[in-house]
């Protein structure tokens, strides 16, 4: 309908109602008048056939059907067509018209009315009774008797009547209709001339106006509403011609300021541009003298430290020691300050990137044991590891970033705890996906701790809670806020937990994807009881955890006189005795205990690594804190039987290093720390001498500078790479350049790890054990 | 208390004495509540006899209620029956009894079998009474027909002597059934001058009336009945009792009894009506009389 034009809407809801109504009222109607025909034959035949029946009682009692002919003649004519008469009996006595009808069954045919018939006659019945009559004066009326039957008739009626009756008005019913719609069209052009027309003559002016054409004019010749509508278009179409007119003066001078606007964001683009490419180049600079200067400071600082350590190594005089150990701990707060400068401005120009690469968790994390223990110990802290069993094997992730943010938190609990303990706490966190792990670390100190109002300002850049710690801990306020973004970075989030005067908890959580293929963690399991002779508490639950790892169980006691007594009730595989330092040792109570001990029981003094050590059979020596890593070894050693006390710690065995370096100072320094450690080293200067070096003779390991004049470590390495065709031979970077392209571009020639300058002798020592045992 | 005092107060109960004695009597109608006409003709009686009879105290019982004390006894109680029915439930008591509404035919009956039914009213009328007034009304015709059943014919001899005295030609027709009234017309047995009906519910009843009336009137004989109903069933004319003549019998009846203690002679009603159908005698072609003339004349000579 929609679709339609306002004409053929006009005419159908000219002609519809109309229509409709006729149609209802002239079916009705038919249907009445078709009822009242047929309630008509029906009254007039039960009428005429009761009469009959009435005339005829006379007729019927005395046989005489001339009277019957007689009275037949006078009623059959018009559609009555036949009459039949029966007496008491059923017999027919009368008959006139043949018809035949199917009459209803004998139960359901009444006495009187209709009694069957077809589809062009109606048979009616009505019985012949005789009228009884009173013959006495006081006779009353329920004495009377009913009407006694004598006989019947049947009349017969045509309904073909009807059917002409109803043909003929049927047709008066078309002729009617016609003549309706035909008003009702001729109605529909009147209304449509005078309505339509001018309407279509109006949406023509619209429609060239909606073109454009604002020239036209409705002609105002209609009346009434009409009239007003083509005025008010007339109207319309002037106020829409001034509109056009206005707006396209405003759209000139839009476009007119719009254009000079353009102008004048093209010349600023064009200075941006200009003063982008300056910032870019500045930033390149500034990027630039950052690696050159860190290179640069580095390369005299690692020498300085170095020195140091040698220089404090080969002092016996105290005062002289002092002034070292100053001296190397200035260094190394001027070597960590330029390291987390680096990392900030890294961070700041996002040049930092994250690597995803698999690795063992608990290799990085007892390495940042190993590598924070001096220190910790040396101010005479109880440093801690307690780690959960969930701690998974293998993990993919960045673990240099890992491990970065792992010193730098444990390395600001040590320095701000005086006194205490400092307590690393691995532990699976709350919230796990599926495919991943999601580690939880803490960082517990019982340090000077942060006042609640100031903890939110930890992680800002250069904050330090208190301008007098900065004078009496050192420090940029860096580390916590280059640990922030780390984590961030990584996925992971990071927070504190602190009470001031009561120590400080700082913890960081990490999602790392699980790898595959989890190996064993522990490879060295045995089965016993231990003794362990600790009062620290949190160590007490550490040792504990640790020595589950290895399937052991252990059975704790606080004092010399209980582990005494313990031995002398029991047989323990191995006693723990922590305890020892810079001027005591426990050795009174191991040759106690050695005296009660079965030959194959071990025993084990936990200590510090500046601790005295108990020498003596049987007599084996941990430095605090215990790790997976050492207590696995000594286990093994004890299982094998073949523990050498002249070997290293860390690597276990002596090791041939060669060392490519071209600065003087540093390659001294190196050489100190590899002949320290019991290693034999080799130094080169250049690559091609390292390549010949390693042409010439077998080397454990080698050392590589990256800066080296002529052939630098980088092509070195490649070179050596692709000519070697024994085993792999571990090849360590040694760069003062701690940047991730850096790394990148040592593990792309084929170098296995890094060591940055200037090289802690710990570190060094740790990374030579891990690929060299 | 003075001598004229005494004298006042003798005369008083003189003339109440009577009053006490006619207080006393009372009269009990039995009728079928469910007839109207028998209940018309209770009302009148009971208004006309209260009109006359003031200190009669007068009550009525329904059949079959027993609204009438079973002690009733004699004396000064009358039962008045009204119509069959209640005669034959009059007769259970020894009361003096009045039967009224009840043909000579139907009190004989009772009469055999009941003694002590005492008297009644005849409803119809005596056949000597139909044959004059056809002799009154219809002089030129002297033959006559009367249709006999088997209860009325103990009357065909009474009947044959009182034509004989009046001159009229009488023919006795023994009615057997009512096949016999439907052959009756159809054999044109009739060809007599006057068509005369009996009270004899064998021959004329609500079925043959009409074959009675019709076959009579296309054979151009005048009918003559015996009630107002078979006047207007077609019959020309008939003589017959009427509710005001039956209702003073009555009151004459009971007067009689409660002043001299016994009963008369079961009669007929000295009044009677005539009625004729004017219509019919027009069709007939018959020139009859006023109903007023004929009762007068046929008062006159039955007197």
């Amino acid at each position: 309908m929609k679709r339609y034009t306002i004409r053929r809407k006009l005419l159908w809801l000219t002609l519809i109602p109309p229509l409709a109504m006729l149609v209802v009222i002239l079916g009705y109607f038919a249907y009445q008048d078709n009822k009242l025909m047929h309630e008509a034959l029906i009254e007039r035949g039960d009428s005429i056939s009761r009469y009959l029946a009435s005339a005829a009682e006379y007729a019927v009692i005395t046989g005489n059907t001339e009277q019957l002919q007689h009275i037949s003649e006078s009623v059959l004519q018009g559609d009555i067509v036949a009459l039949k008469v029966y007496d008491f009996d059923n017999k027919i006595i009368f008959t006139r018209g043949e018809i035949t009808l199917t009459q209803n069954a004998e139960g359901k045919r009444p006495l009187s009315g209709t009694c069957g018939g077809n589809e062009t006659h109606q048979l009616f019945c009505a019985p012949v009774v005789l009228q009884a009559m009173p013959v006495s004066d006081f006779e009353t009326s329920n004495t009377i008797d009913n009407a006694a039957g004598i006989g019947r008739i049947e009349l017969t009626l045509s309904t073909h009547l009807i059917g002409q009756k109803r043909v003929t008005m049927l047709r008066w019913s078309l002729l009617l209709a016609l003549v309706v719609v035909a008003i009702a069209v001729l109605l529909s052009r009147r209304v449509e001339r005078q309505l339509v027309e001018p309407l279509t003559s109006l949406s023509h002016k619209v429609e060239q106006v909606r073109h454009g054409d604002f020239g036209v004019q409705v002609d105002e010749s209609a009346s009434g509403e009409l009239l007003d509508l083509q005025q008010g278009v007339n109207v319309m179409i002037e106020a829409l011609a001034n509109s056009r007119q206005h707006m396209e003066q405003e759209i000139e001078t839009a476009t007119e300021c719009l254009r000079n606007t353009m102008l004048e964001l093209e010349q600023r683009n064009s200075e941006l541009v200009v003063e982008q490419q300056r910032a870019e180049s500045a930033s390149l600079a500034k990027s630039r003298f950052l690696a050159t200067m860190s290179h640069e400071i580095r390369t005299p600082l690692s020498g300085m430290i170095g020195m140091l350590q040698l220089l404090r190594d080969n002092s016996e005089n105290r005062r002289q020691l002092d002034c070292v150990d100053s001296l190397e701990s200035a260094a190394q707060s001027l070597r960590q300050l330029i390291d987390d400068i680096l990392d900030f401005s890294r961070l700041e120009v996002g040049k930092l990137a994250i690597q995803n690469r698999p690795f063992v968790p608990l290799t990085v994390i007892e390495e940042v044991m190993l590598m924070l223990t001096p220190s910790a110990h040396h101010k005479g802290l109880e440093f801690i590891l307690d780690i959960d069993d969930s701690l998974p094997a293998e993990v993919v992730g960045d673990p240099l970033r890992f491990r970065q943010v792992l010193i730098n938190l444990a390395a600001n609990a040590i320095k701000f705890t005086d006194e205490g303990e400092v307590i690393v706490v691995v532990r699976t966190a709350a919230n796990q996906q599926p495919g991943r792990c999601s580690l939880r670390f803490e960082v517990l100190d019982s340090g000077i701790g942060i006042p609640p109002e100031k903890q939110e300002l930890v992680f800002d850049s250069f904050t330090q809670i208190d301008e007098g710690d900065a004078r009496n801990y050192g420090g940029s306020g860096l580390g916590t806020t280059v640990s922030r973004e780390l984590v961030e970075m990584m996925g992971g989030v990071i927070g504190l937990v602190s009470d001031a005067g009561k120590g400080s908890c700082f913890w960081f959580e990490l999602p790392w994807e699980l790898r595959e293929e989890q190996r064993e963690l522990v490879e060295t399991a045995v089965t016993g009881c231990a003794l362990v002779l600790e009062n620290h508490p949190a160590s007490q639950k550490a040792i504990r955890g640790m020595l589950r790892r290895f399937g052991i169980d252990m059975q704790l006691v606080d004092s010399e006189q209980a582990l005494l007594q313990a031995v002398s009730t029991q047989e323990y595989g191995w006693v723990f005795v922590a305890g020892g330092g810079s001027k005591s040792t426990p050795l009174p109570l191991f040759e106690k205990l050695a005296a009660q001990l079965p030959a194959g029981s071990r025993m084990c003094q936990l200590g510090p690594v500046n601790g005295i050590r108990a020498e003596g059979e049987r007599i084996e020596y941990l430095n605090k804190p215990l790790l997976p890593a050492s207590l696995s070894k000594l286990l093994a050693q004890a299982i094998d039987a073949t523990h050498d006390n002249s070997e290293t710690l860390q690597s276990g065995r002596s090791l041939s290093v060669l060392l490519a370096e071209d600065e003087a100072i540093n390659a001294r320094v190196i050489s100190h720390f590899l002949e320290q450690g019991g290693h034999r080293v080799v130094r080169v200067e250049d690559g091609e001498a390292a390549l010949a070096a390693l042409r010439r003779n077998g080397f454990d390991c080698v050392l590589m500078d990256l800066r080296m004049p002529g052939l630098d470590g980088l092509e070195a390495t490649r070179r050596w790479r692709a000519e070697e065709k024994a085993e792999r031979l571990p090849i360590i970077a040694l760069t003062a350049n701690a940047s991730e392209e850096d790394r990148q571009r040592c593990a792309d020639a084929g170098m296995d790890d890094y060591l940055t300058k200037p090289v802690d002798s710990q570190a060094l020592l740790t990374t030579l054990a891990r690929y060299c045992v | 208390m003075t001598g004229n005092k005494y004298i006042a107060l003798s005369l008083m109960m003189l003339l109440l004495l009577p009053f006490r004695v006619v207080a006393s009597a009372s009269l009990w109608f039995i009728f079928d509540e469910r007839n109207e006409h028998h209940r018309k003709y209770v009302e009148e009686s009971e208004a006309l006899l209260r009109k006359a009879l003031p200190d009669l105290e007068v009550m009525r019982a329904g059949i079959g209620n027993g609204a009438i004390p079973s002690n009733v006894s004699g004396g000064r109680t009358l039962l008045v029956s009204v119509g069959l029915t209640a005669a034959r439930k009059a007769a259970e008591y020894n009361v003096p009894t009045v039967n009224t509404l009840i043909t000579r035919r139907s009190f004989d009956s009772l009469k055999a079998i009941y003694t002590s039914v005492h008297s009644s009213i005849y409803l119809d009328q005596p056949v000597n009474r139909q044959l004059q007034l056809v002799k009154s009304a219809l002089p030129s015709r002297n033959k006559m027909t009367v249709l006999i059943g088997r209860e009325s014919q103990p009357l065909a001899d009474e009947i044959t002597q009182h034509a004989e005295q009046l001159g009229i030609e009488l023919r006795v027709l023994n009615v057997d059934g009512e096949s016999a009234i439907d052959e009756l017309f159809g054999a044109e047995l009739l060809a007599e001058d006057t068509l005369l009906l009996l009270p004899d519910p064998e021959v004329v009843n609500r079925r043959t009336v009409k074959p009675l009336v019709m076959g009579s009137y296309r054979q151009g004989i005048p009918l003559v009945g015996y009630s107002q109903a078979l006047v207007k069933a077609g019959a020309l004319m008939a003589v017959h009792s009427s509710l005001p003549a039956l209702e003073k019998q009555l009151l004459e009846v009971t007067q009689k009894y409660f002043k001299t203690g016994v009963l008369p002679d079961s009669g007929y009603a000295d009044s009677f009506a005539v009625s004729v159908n004017y219509q019919l005698a027009r069709a007939l072609k018959i020139s009859l009389p006023s109903e007023a003339s004929l009762e007068q004349t046929l008062q006159e000579q039955l007197q």
